[in-house]
C-alpha cells in the first residue's frame, strides 16, 4: 500500500519503453521487449492497486487512529498522530505516521505501550493482507 | 570494424592456453535478464565446432556494488572442490573496457536455469520430486559441500561477515535509499535485534543459493552461478534464504508446497543434517530468513531509488516495486503479528 514511487509515477515511468516501441522501425530487441512486458505487467497491478487497494487506505488509517486513541494518555504524541492519520488517505502518509507511533511505543517500552504497539502492528497486518490479496486475486487468481 | 570485445576476450583466452592456433572470438550473444551482471555467449570459430565461453560482465550502474574481481576468485577456489561450477580462464579487472566494465571468461556448461515463478519448470522440479529426486538430491549435496568447504582454500579478501553485520548493511541501505519511510519494514529490522542467533556455524555462504541460479540438464545440477554475494559468515542464511516462500516462486501467494521449488523442506533439512553433522531446525531458520527478506528488500529499494535518481531508465527498476506486498505478507508472518 505504501510503496516507493506514487500510481502516477509509475504510469509516467511507462511513457518511456512504450514510446521506444512506437518510435522503432525496425523489430524490437530482446532488451525492448523484456521492458515493455514489464509494462504490461505493471499494468495489471497498478489497475489492481488503483481499483482494489487504495480505496481502503482512508479505512487503514481510521483503523489505525483508533488504535492509537485507544492506548493510554499517557503516551505522548499519539493523540496528535492519530489526528494526522483521521485527515489523511495518503498510503505514503500513513506509513509515515505508524512509523512515529511506532517509534514512540517502541521508545516508552511500558506494557501499555506494548499493548498499543501490538494493536497497530495487527492493524497493519491486515492492511498488508489486504493489498497482497487484491493484487493476488487480480494477478495470480482468486485464492 | 572488428569488434574490441573479440581482442579482449582472445587475450584472456590465450593467456590461459585455452585457444588453439587459428581460432578466434567470432560474435557475442547476451543472455537475458541479470540486474548486477550481464553475462554472453562467445562463440569460437576456426576450431572445434559449438565452442563457447561465458563473458560475465559487472556494468556501470549496476544494482548492487559487488565486486567482480572477488567473485572471479570465489570461482577460481571453487576448481577441484565438490562443487560443480564454470571453470574460470581470466579477469579484466578494469572499467575501462570494451564491455564498458570489469569483465572474466568462464566455462560454458550446459543447462538451463529454471524459472522459479514459471509453471513449467514448477512442474519439471515437482516431477522429478515425485519420482527420482535427482536435482533435490544434488540441491542438498550441492550445497553441504559449499558449507564444508576448507576455509583456507577460499579467497583471502573473502568478507567475513556476522549476523549483525548484514543486518547493518541492509538497514544502512535501507536509510540512504528509502523514499518512504515503512513500518513493517522497520520493525523488521527491530526484530532481527532481538533474534541475533547466540551462535555461529561458519563457512563459505553462497549469499544467493536458489534453483534459479543452478544449471540444470537432463535432470541433473551441472552448475551452481552468482557467486556475487558470497561471504564468510553463518552457513545458515542459505538455508533460511532457501525456505522462503519466493525462493519457491512466490510473488504475491504460495505457488508450490516445496522448498525452493524442488523439495520438501522436512526432508531437505535432515538430508543437510546428515551431510553435515550439524541438524538445522526450522524454527532457527526464521532469523536467517528476515535477514533475507531484508536483502531482497534492499535489492528491490535500490532499484526503485536508482530509477528516481535518474540513474536508469531502466523499467524494471520501477516494477520492483511491486515485489514489496508479498515480502511483506512474509514478514508480518515470521514476526507472528
Amino acid at each position: 500500500m505504501w510503496n516507493p514511487l506514487t500510481p502516477a509515477e509509475v504510469v509516467a515511468a511507462m511513457g518511456g519503453p512504450t514510446q521506444v516501441a512506437a518510435r522503432s522501425r525496425v523489430e524490437l530487441s530482446e532488451w525492448e521487449r523484456g521492458q515493455l512486458f514489464s509494462v504490461y505487467s505493471a499494468t495489471r497491478h497498478l489497475a489492481a492497486e488503483i481499483g482494489a487497494v487504495e480505496p481502503h487506505a482512508a479505512g487503514v488509517a481510521a483503523e489505525l487512529a483508533a488504535s492509537l486513541r485507544a492506548a493510554p494518555d499517557s503516551i505522548a504524541g499519539l493523540r496528535e498522530i492519530a489526528g494526522r492519520l483521521e485527515g489523511t488517505a495518503d498510503p505514503r502518509v500513513i506509513a509515515q505516521l505508524s512509523c512515529e507511533a511506532l517509534d514512540i511505543l517502541q521508545a516508552d517500552g511500558s506494557p501499555p505501550a506494548q499493548a498499543a504497539r501490538a494493536a497497530l502492528r495487527a492493524v497493519l497486518r491486515r492492511a498488508v493482507e489486504l493489498e497482497v490479496g487484491a493484487l493476488a486475486d487480480a494477478i495470480e487468481g482468486p485464492a | 570494424m572488428s569488434d574490441p570485445r573479440c581482442a579482449a576476450v582472445e587475450a584472456l583466452l590465450s593467456q590461459a592456453g585455452e585457444l588453439a592456433s587459428g581460432e578466434r572470438v567470432e560474435r557475442f550473444e547476451q543472455l537475458q535478464g541479470g540486474w548486477s551482471r550481464h553475462s554472453h555467449i562467445a562463440h569460437i570459430a576456426g576450431g572445434s565446432e559449438g565452442r563457447r565461453y561465458i563473458v560475465r560482465v559487472r556494468p556501470p550502474g549496476a544494482l548492487l556494488d559487488t565486486d567482480l574481481g572477488l567473485e572471479f576468485r570465489v570461482f577460481a577456489a571453487l576448481e577441484g572442490a565438490d562443487v560443480a561450477a564454470p571453470r574460470v580462464y581470466g579477469l579484466e579487472p578494469l572499467a575501462d573496457s570494451p564491455f564498458d566494465g570489469p569483465f572474466f571468461v568462464m566455462e560454458f556448461l550446459p543447462g538451463v536455469a529454471p524459472n522459479m515463478y514459471g509453471r513449467d519448470d514448477q512442474a519439471m522440479l515437482a516431477a522429478d520430486w515425485d519420482g527420482a529426486r535427482a536435482i533435490a538430491t544434488d540441491m542438498v549435496t550441492t550445497l553441504a559441500a559449499i558449507h564444508g568447504l576448507d576455509a583456507a582454500a577460499l579467497p583471502d579478501d573473502l568478507p567475513r561477515l556476522s549476523f549483525g553485520d548484514i543486518v547493518a548493511r541492509w538497514r544502512s541501505v535501507y536509510e540512504e535509499r528509502r523514499l518512504v519511510r515503512d513500518p513493517v519494514i522497520e520493525q523488521g529490522f527491530a526484530w532481527l535485534e532481538e533474534q541475533t542467533p547466540l551462535d555461529s556455524r561458519e563457512g563459505l555462504v553462497h549469499g544467493d543459493f536458489r534453483i534459479g541460479n543452478t544449471l540444470i540438464d537432463k535432470g541433473r545440477l551441472t552448475a551452481v552461478l552468482d557467486w556475487e554475494l558470497a561471504y564468510a559468515g553463518d552457513v545458515r542464511f542459505d538455508l533460511g534464504y532457501l525456505a522462503l516462500e519466493r525462493s519457491a516462486g512466490k510473488h504475491l501467494r504460495r505457488r508450490t508446497p516445496f522448498m525452493g521449488t524442488f523439495a520438501d523442506q522436512a526432508w531437505f533439512l535432515e538430508r543437510y543434517g546428515e551431510l553435515t553433522g550439524s541438524p538445522v531446525t526450522e524454527e532457527e531458520l526464521r532469523p536467517f530468513q528476515m535477514l533475507s527478506i531484508m536483502m531482497l528488500l534492499a535489492t528491490q529499494i535500490t532499484a526503485v531509488w536508482m530509477y528516481a535518481n535518474g540513474r536508469t531508465t531502466d523499467f524494471r527498476m520501477v516494477w520492483a516495486r511491486y515485489s514489496f506486498p508479498g515480502l511483506r505478507d512474509d514478514m508480518v508472518r515470521l514476526m507472528q503479528w
